[in-house]
């Protein structure tokens, strides 16, 4: 017996690529604020605590243009305190909305007591911005995996990769925005960021294979729902070998000797394939999975609008992230920041 | 297999006898209990008509295909052009043996479930259920989010062009709450569509469902969310999911 549909509505994608925007900022800026309490509290000297001027640039960046992509993925955004006078507290997405005010606080917080080099408030600063951003990164994974309707997104690996794929691009950033700091890349310490972005994709490869794993033994059904679209439909194989390659590129870049990853050219290739790589990951997971069918046959359309709820809202947010480099980088070199703590 | 049989032997049969072979095919079709309120993780429900539970029928042996709900919905509700509470979805089931295609028209609207999984997410409280089993969305208190339509497993919802908030079916409260049908029920030529208070053992869709307690079937029934529109005559392939080819799909404008 064969089904085939002759006539069926145009279901259209309920979350924009805002979407994809806000939980790539949002995940680059939480797991950059928990390597920058690492940093604040290693001590002077090391490694990590070298990283810190470098990843506050990366956090005020991130805090500042994440909630302005969240809050144009509303199609009311002039309704955002509705949020507040309406608190619903079993709606991941309502709790979202208090902790993430709270967190974007502490991130600013953090970096104020770092530029006027206040050690100890930069230190309890940093234990709660790390405890904020682990309920942020508890809060964007639970909010998207509550989703049943989606088997794709209904799996407790869902917020693993979200975070870790964050942590990725988090270096990624790291390695791209560093260039223009006081120092330049040759402030980095070239092991402490390899030993990262080693840590980072080796624990994408354990946590892709457990799902795999989790699939074949039954325990998660998302794996059989998207081996079944690598089975059936090009694009999602295309974009599954895509991830495989992406990953094993990104391994071989790592494994070049470091000092050659602190080399304008070749840092730029990593933070591009890192941004790209966790980027394309929230595209496949946002968009695509829109276009699976909860009850149809074969993938819905989707052609992004070039205007604010497509394109040219994506080239806006690129924009704002640029701007958002160049004024920190420039108050870095004209007022002069703390190149470590005291 | 008898039933096989039976078919390849009369290929010009006509689509209720289709119909019914497909049932028959699939002697265990899922039996669906009507009452089953597992709403402990959904918020409390609001007023609503005292004392009703609606739900709806329909009746696919009786369904024509002619899309008369479809326009009679978009006149009473006026959703944007191309956007729809309710529709017919159409489809051409091909059988092995070369017997003729069968038609298998669909219509679609929200199941208004006793577990909606889109009233728990809405982060404002905009979409609710009422006590008489209707799932509302006050637009003038929706963010738009999207989440609700995320969470829907039959995409009953979309986010409406011109109020940029979340749209549903609203089974015509507002004509309910004056004695009238819904839009859809009132226009249906071939009568398919049923609509009535469950909670009254005497209502026509209680005796309706209990005369065919057997060809009971509601979508996606796995999911758990009690839906509260039932279907008789239903092939078992169209329980879960379409797995078959899919129409050609014009892109959107939006």
């Amino acid at each position: 017996m064969q089904i085939i549909e002759l006539l069926t509505p145009s279901y259209e994608a309920a979350w924009l690529p805002w979407a994809v925007q806000y939980f790539f900022l949002i995940g680059i800026c939480a797991t950059t604020a928990i390597m920058a309490t690492a940093a604040a509290l290693a001590p002077r000297g090391s490694g990590m605590n070298a990283l810190l001027p470098a990843l506050i640039a990366v956090l005020l960046v991130s805090a500042l243009s994440a909630p302005v992509s969240l809050l144009a993925d509303l199609h009311q955004p002039g309704r955002f305190w509705h949020f507040y006078a309406h608190f619903t507290p079993w709606s991941w997405m309502s709790i979202g909305a208090v902790l993430l005010p709270v967190f974007i606080i502490l991130s600013l917080a953090f970096v104020l007591a770092w530029w006027l080099q206040r050690t100890t408030l930069l230190k309890v600063t940093g234990v709660l911005l790390a405890m904020s951003a682990a309920s942020i990164l508890v809060y964007t994974g639970a909010e998207i995996m509550a989703v049943r309707s989606r088997p794709l997104w209904s799996t407790p690996f869902l917020p693993v990769n979200l975070a870790l794929t964050g942590w990725l691009a988090s270096i990624g950033a790291l390695l791209l925005v560093a260039r223009w700091l006081p120092g330049g890349l040759k402030a980095l310490p070239q092991d402490t960021v390899r030993k990262l972005s080693l840590s980072a994709v080796g624990a994408l490869i354990i946590s892709a294979g457990l799902w795999v794993a989790s699939g074949l033994t039954g325990y998660d059904s998302s794996f059989g729902a998207a081996f079944e679209l690598f089975r059936t439909y090009d694009v999602w194989r295309f974009s599954m070998f895509g991830s495989a390659a992406a990953g094993l590129i990104i391994l071989l870049l790592l494994f070049a000797p470091a000092q050659r990853h602190t080399a304008p050219g070749y840092s730029l290739l990593i933070a591009g394939a890192m941004l790209a790589t966790a980027w394309t990951f929230r595209w496949i997971l946002f968009m695509a999975v829109q276009g699976v069918p909860k009850y149809g046959a074969g993938l819905y359309l989707y052609s992004m609008p070039l205007g604010s709820d497509g394109l040219l809202g994506m080239i806006g947010v690129l924009g704002l992230c640029i701007a958002l480099i160049a004024m920190v980088s420039m108050a870095y070199q004209i007022l002069r920041a703390p190149v470590s703590l005291r | 297999m008898m039933q096989n049989k039976e078919l390849r032997r009369v290929p010009q049969q006509g689509k209720r006898g289709f119909l019914k072979g497909l049932l028959g095919l699939t002697a265990s079709a899922t039996v669906i209990p009507i009452h089953p309120a597992n709403a402990s993780t959904q918020p409390p429900r609001r007023p609503g008509m005292p004392g009703k539970r609606f739900g709806m029928l329909v009746d696919l042996r009786k369904c024509i295909g002619c899309q008369a709900c479809t326009v009679s919905c978009s006149m009473e509700n006026l959703p944007p052009i191309g956007q729809f509470r309710t529709t017919v979805l159409q489809y051409e089931v091909d059988m092995p043996d070369e017997s003729a295609p069968a038609m298998v028209s669909l219509p679609r609207l929200c199941n208004h479930c006793d577990n909606p999984p889109c009233v728990p997410v809405c982060p404002v409280q905009a979409t609710f259920q009422r006590e008489d089993g209707i799932v509302l969305v006050d637009n003038e208190r929706c963010v738009g989010c999207g989440y609700c339509v995320q969470a829907c497993p039959y995409d009953a919802r979309f986010i409406n062009h011109e109020t940029q908030t979340a749209d549903k079916c609203t089974f015509c409260e507002h004509r309910l709450e004056v004695g009238l049908l819904p839009a859809c029920v009132e226009s249906c030529v071939g009568g398919a569509r049923l609509i009535g208070d469950l909670n009254d053992p005497q209502s026509l869709i209680s005796q309706t469902i209990s005369e065919n307690q057997g060809d009971i079937k509601v979508l996606k029934p796995g999911m758990g969310t009690a839906p509260h529109v039932y279907y008789i005559g239903m092939p078992d392939a169209f329980v879960d999911g379409i797995d078959g080819q899919a129409s050609v799909r014009l892109v959107s404008d939006h």
